[in-house]
């Protein structure tokens, strides 16, 4: 097989990485925010929905966890972007492997199932364990090293600008983003080099603008 | 068996788990659903086997010789073995592929083969699909399954072993590879009803999955296009586009699913292109009732598959037969295909019964009729019960050096009962098909 790969598929490549890996971290995040709700907060939606930076359109928790989590008309929902994540790898299944795409498929499946009934946060720990294996997959099956930079970039430049919205410690920032440059750097082709060397520098300020950084992440990918 | 029954849904989470599906238009909407699978295979003797294989190869070897046939001299049509009108009057025919001979001179790089086993136990071949036949992929993907969640049943019973499907096509692509270039699946793109099986093959092949805007011809050659336009010379496409949409510049000028130029490319001998362009006039309804003839004439062989009774209203003689059968007859319309177009005289009530002879009368090369084939029923498990339905078996047959059978087949089946149709666009469903050792 030849190692050329199409412009799009490049852009399949980053965005299944994003897509995937926004799933994952949103996840991760809303458990904590739904602990919130129990017995601390019921509303913590709301800041939710303001870090995530999408609109506040839901009138309580349960409705928040309902149409967040299952609503297909809902495009910042979780099956929505899950749904995102798929139609990327679907088009990918010779580069990522059947086996690859098949975790992605079992997280569809599983959402669609949950979807059905009047579920919670809680029933999708499938959904994480099912990406949790598709990270591995790609590190095992993907062998051109050029995919699995491109994917790899997606994931952590998905991750980094979450965890920017959702104010991390510095620490954890700077970590994400050397991941994130180690991955940008062996793909220099499709990757805004000065936007990089910008961001970095945002990044060390002693009080970082968000918006300024979240601009600069949107700006790396060129294809 | 009996365990392999009892995993019918551990089968069809594993179909679910790998995507298997194909996608249909309903109400201009796409949808995309699972293929039902049945668990209780097809199984074909040895000795029909071989039978079968050797009238497959015969068929194909002179489907081929037809081709390069009437896109060079026409022999047979001015040898008379076959009507002139039958040709130039097909929508398969096409004029631009006139004096073009593809890589190695294979056209039928491809064929899948229709068949049923009437109850007396022959063979017959219902159609021939030598453009872009479509199905192999689901009895890999059900043997890979079914020997995963039942080994016992493939430890008991000997099987051949059908997964070598991509090895043979990956041979055919690099026997009629030009120059060694790149080799690649085009597809039509995500929402071709096919998509699933075109995206499973590139993998498998392990060549690559292009998709229309990915290729471009230049200087007379093919590339695929690369991350800012680097390039990287293709020496065979293997197409999933339809003729009439593989090159604007030749073909239908509104297509966005094609590559301009390409024809240009393929004539000269740049790229092969399988299967070859303009194929559609030997797998042309009408034709079928020909090939027997093709393979004595370019043979000099005895057909040893039959087709179906077939009777073309082209004719005078056929034509009057036909009208004054018609409630016994099953009627095509040649220039559909997965299903439509087809219809049984018995179902018609007397008004539709007019209009249609009144289409024949006026419009004859447009309709073949033929005699209702009591095929066999197979055992298919509806819920927990056993019924029978009516099913078929397109056989896959590769050229490239050599003629060779797959040794399995998509045997489909119809999932009402008494219904003749099996096509998975029309609700089939699916088994694999065991060939004994």
């Amino acid at each position: 097989m030849g190692e050329t790969i199409s412009n799009a598929k490049a852009g399949n490549l980053f965005w299944l990485g994003r897509y995937t890996e926004r799933v994952h971290v949103i996840l991760h995040f809303l458990r904590k925010y739904r602990d919130r709700m129990i017995d601390e907060d019921a509303d913590a939606y709301h800041l939710f929905c303001e870090k995530l930076g999408i609109e506040n359109c839901y009138t309580s928790c349960d409705d928040f966890l309902n149409r967040f989590l299952f609503d297909k008309t809902n495009k910042h929902s979780l099956i929505s972007i899950l749904t995102c994540a798929s139609d990327n790898a679907i088009v990918l299944r010779q580069e990522i492997k059947s086996e690859t795409l098949a975790y992605i498929q079992l997280a569809i499946c599983h959402i669609e199932q949950c979807a059905c009934i009047n579920s919670d946060v809680d029933v999708l720990q499938p959904v994480t364990d099912s990406l949790m294996a598709f990270w591995g997959s790609i590190d095992e099956r993907i062998h051109k090293r050029d995919a699995r930079n491109m994917i790899k970039a997606g994931k952590y430049l998905e991750k980094f600008d979450l965890h920017i919205r959702f104010d991390y410690p510095r620490e954890r920032i700077n970590y994400l983003f050397d991941r994130l440059e180690k991955h940008i750097q062996k793909e220099k082709s499709i990757f805004d080099q000065n936007s990089l060397f910008e961001l970095k520098l945002a990044t060390e300020q002693p009080f970082y603008n968000k918006q300024e950084i979240l601009g600069r992440v949107d700006r790396l990918f060129t294809v | 068996m009996h365990t392999l029954i009892q995993q019918k849904e551990a089968v069809n989470k594993w179909l679910e788990r790998i995507g298997v599906r194909f996608g249909v238009y309903k109400g201009g909407v796409f949808h995309e659903q699972l293929f039902p699978f049945d668990p209780i295979p097809r199984v074909i003797s040895r000795k029909d086997w071989a039978f079968i294989e050797k009238g497959l190869v015969q068929r194909v070897r002179a489907l081929n010789l037809f081709l390069a046939d009437i896109y060079g001299d026409k022999q047979i049509v001015s040898d008379g073995v076959i009507p002139e009108e039958f040709i130039y009057s097909s929508k398969g025919y096409l004029p631009q592929c006139e004096g073009i001979m593809p890589s190695k001179k294979v056209y039928v790089h491809i064929a899948g083969i229709d068949l049923v086993q009437a109850r007396d136990g022959s063979w017959i071949v219902l159609e021939d699909n030598l453009r872009i036949p479509s199905g192999a992929s689901y009895p890999i993907i059900a043997r890979t399954i079914t020997r995963k969640v039942s080994p016992h049943t493939f430890e008991y019973n000997k099987i051949t072993d059908n997964r070598n499907y991509p090895s043979l096509l990956r041979k055919t692509m690099d026997y009629v590879n030009v120059d060694n270039g790149l080799s690649v699946v085009l597809t039509p793109g995500r929402f071709n009803s096919a998509f699933f099986e075109h995206s499973f093959l590139a993998e498998k092949t392990e060549t690559i999955l292009a998709f229309p805007g990915d290729l471009v011809v230049e200087n007379d050659k093919l590339y695929y296009k690369g991350i800012f336009n680097s390039r990287e010379r293709v020496g065979v496409i293997y197409r999933r586009v339809a003729d009439e949409f593989l090159d604007p510049l030749v073909f239908d000028k509104t297509s966005l699913l094609g590559i301009p130029n390409l024809m240009q490319a393929y004539a000269k001998g740049n790229v092969a292109v399988m299967n070859a362009p303009g194929n559609g006039i030997a797998d042309d309804k009408g034709l079928c009732y020909f090939v027997p003839k093709m393979i004595e004439y370019y043979l000099q062989e005895t057909p040893m598959l039959q087709n179906a009774p077939t009777y073309l209203p082209y004719f005078s003689d056929d034509r009057k037969y036909v009208l004054e059968n018609i409630r016994n007859l099953v009627i095509k319309d040649v220039s559909e295909a997965g299903g439509y177009g087809v219809m049984f005289g018995r179902d018609m009530n007397a008004e539709e019964l007019d209009n249609i002879k009144r289409l024949i009368t006026n419009e004859p090369r447009r309709w073949i009729a033929q005699e209702v084939i009591d095929f066999i029923d197979l055992e298919v498990l509806e819920g927990a019960e056993s019924v029978y339905r009516k099913a078929d078996l397109r056989a896959f047959i590769l050229s490239g050096e050599t003629v060779e059978v797959w040794q399995s087949g998509l045997t489909r089946f119809a999932r009402q009962q008494d219904s003749f149709v099996v096509n998975s666009s029309q609700g089939g469903g699916f088994k694999d098909t065991w060939i004994e050792k």
